[in-house]
């Protein structure tokens, strides 16, 4: 979008951008470090959580979480504006992660795309909804840690960013088809995971 | 998988989604982070930044050698009086040194002065590290 200029961080006329974000975005751009600090408490569980669950570790999570946000305090005078802001939060987090993956080489277990059974969807739903809340949390995040990375980026951020497709293909650079074609892949894959994991949990509360 | 069961899928990932809450980072993660980007920003007004760039210094320095290059070539090296084989400088110093033929100085002070001169030196690298130290702030 041609109505803002990156180089003058002027972002006022930009319709992508509330007005609380284009007062802060004005003071950042001008060096104001409290500003700063309400744009991170705005985003930073976000951006966190994203980089908890594709990483799969709490340290590494919070170091590029970091150092995500030294990225955007330092660009954020390049931001067009063409997108939401936080989702241009998540293209930098979603980046930060697949290059800390490639840095650690540390790949999760394949999970097979498989059919899921017709009766698996409600006797897990069953099984979930028995589940005290905690219980509940603490499994689905466990199956979320067992999701390869790139998977359980698309199903947190088809979530973050409120189901639009058009602003996942601004952080992925995909095109829709290939992000609807992947999302359906992923929701299968952690589908199969907590199936599998529901059957532990019920062998092991049956003794 | 049909559309139906599709449907079906996304809607019980939905539900699982809705119970997968956000995870917070450590207290202190806003702190450390605006306490970095301050500390960087100070660094960045103490940083070293050259008066001539590296090109101007590298242009400079071709220069130099290529004028050093042509003069050899053109005049060569020995002085059999082309280049400044004719200008006697000599006589120019005469006057401004020439009391010290006379001069004689005790070997006290030739020590003290040598000291003095070993001293300076030893305070150059002394002094910068205490004025890096005051100016970096790090």
């Amino acid at each position: 979008m041609d109505c803002c200029n990156p180089t003058r961080c002027s972002v006022v006329q930009c319709a992508m951008l509330t007005n609380k974000e284009k007062e802060l975005i004005e003071k950042v751009c001008n060096g104001n470090t409290v500003a700063f600090s309400s744009l991170v408490d705005d985003y930073k569980d976000l951006v966190y959580t994203l980089s908890l669950r594709m990483l799969g570790n709490r340290e590494d999570a919070e170091e590029v979480a970091q150092d995500v946000f030294i990225k955007v305090f330092t660009a954020l005078r390049t931001f067009k504006g063409d997108s939401k802001l936080s989702t241009w939060m998540y293209r930098i987090a979603y980046n930060a992660c697949l290059d800390r993956i490639k840095k650690n080489r540390k790949l999760r277990v394949h999970v097979e795309v498989e059919q899921v059974r017709k009766v698996a969807l409600m006797e897990m739903e069953n099984a979930l909804d028995k589940m005290v809340q905690e219980e509940r949390t603490m499994l689905i995040n466990a199956c979320l840690a067992k999701l390869p990375p790139e998977d359980v980026a698309i199903i947190s951020l088809f979530y973050f960013e409120e189901r639009s497709l058009l602003e996942m293909e601004k952080i992925l650079d995909l095109s829709a088809n290939t992000i609807k074609v992947r999302l359906f892949r992923a929701r299968k894959k952690l589908a199969i995971i907590m199936e599998r994991n529901l059957d532990i949990e019920i062998v092991q509360s049956n003794g | 998988m049909d559309k139906h069961e599709e449907k079906e899928l996304e809607a019980f990932m939905d539900k699982i989604m809705a119970d997968a809450p956000l995870e917070s980072p450590s207290i202190d993660f806003t702190k450390n982070l605006v306490q970095h980007i301050e500390a960087a920003q100070h660094k960045e007004v103490y940083q070293y930044k050259p008066i001539m760039p590296r090109q101007v210094l590298v242009l400079l320095f071709i220069g130099l050698m290529t004028l050093t290059f042509y003069l050899i070539a053109q005049y060569g090296l020995e002085s059999d009086g082309r280049w400044f084989g004719n200008v006697s400088v000599e006589p120019l110093f005469d006057n401004v040194w020439g009391w010290l033929e006379n001069y004689t100085s005790s070997k006290i002070l030739m020590y003290a002065i040598l000291l003095f001169g070993l001293l300076f030196f030893v305070q150059v690298p002394l002094l910068k590290r205490q004025l890096d130290k005051k100016l970096m702030l790090d």
